[in-house]
């Protein structure tokens, strides 16, 4: 059976990438209410990236582990586990820390977002950035789930 | 309390280059594996606590060696390339070891 765990996570990573989304469209052309929708925007961005390291780790370290990894291995994609999820489980890691300095330079400039084009184009940035790492990171546990799919149906047929 | 956002730039920075640095000598060395698997059960686990006490360490620390310059998008470029840089490193190391290992 899937474990309940790893739909949490990836839907709680999921609305982590749709915040810092949600902060880029806000400050393409920012005024002072889209500029506070943005904070908050930021905030909960940040707050769903640590609430989806710290399931997806539970998951990760008490089930995938013992559980999921030994299957993958020894099914006809071993490089789901080998390459997608060493690359996924550590490139995540990068996640919450650009989620902080991307929240931190949104609460530190505030309304400058309107004048200063500078900062306004380092957060749109990083938040493109952290839309496009979450996507791929997203990318990579279809390819895990994949894997391990494909492992359980040899050992059916 | 201001934000300064130089030091937060360099704590990502330092951070993110020592999760990636940390993770390819954990695979290429044994020994060290081994220490991060000690130091919390599990090495991704091990990885995870040094990268928030770095990130945290590294914040408190760098506004007293150095002054916040404003230079914010300079800041960001390096973040980004660092980023990008450590993504794509390992990225290639672990598609290099999968093959290496088969």
């Amino acid at each position: 059976m899937v474990h309940p765990l790893v739909g949490i996570h990836a839907a709680i990573g999921e609305l982590g990438v749709l915040a810092f989304l949600w902060v880029l469209v806000e400050l393409l052309n920012p005024t002072e209410p889209r500029i506070k929708r943005a904070k908050i925007a930021a905030a909960l961005g940040t707050l769903f990236f640590l609430m989806s390291w710290v399931t997806g780790g539970y998951y990760y370290v008490a089930y995938y582990g013992p559980n999921v990894k030994p299957i993958i291995k020894s099914g006809p994609a071993p490089w789901a586990h080998g390459v997608a999820m060493e690359v996924k489980e550590h490139v995540f890691l990068f996640l919450p820390f650009l989620s902080f300095l991307t929240t931190g330079l949104v609460y530190r400039y505030k309304n400058n977002l309107i004048k200063d084009t500078g900062a306004r184009k380092s957060v749109l940035l990083l938040c493109a950035l952290i839309v496009i790492i979450g996507l791929s990171i997203a990318g990579m546990g279809f390819v895990i789930s994949t894997g391990a799919r494909a492992a359980l149906e040899g050992k059916i047929v | 309390m201001r934000i300064n956002t130089a030091a937060l730039s360099r704590a990502t920075i330092g951070t993110i280059s020592a999760v990636t640095l940390i993770t390819i000598i954990a695979e290429l060395s044994k020994p060290f594996k081994t220490l991060l698997t000690n130091f919390s059960g599990n090495h991704w686990v091990a990885k995870s606590s040094i990268s928030i006490i770095l990130f945290a360490v590294l914040y408190l620390l760098l506004p007293k060696v150095m002054a916040d310059k404003n230079e914010v998008q300079k800041e960001t470029t390096r973040v980004i390339a660092t980023t990008i840089i450590a993504g794509f490193a390992l990225l290639l190391f672990f598609v290099w070891h999968f093959v290496t290992e088969a």
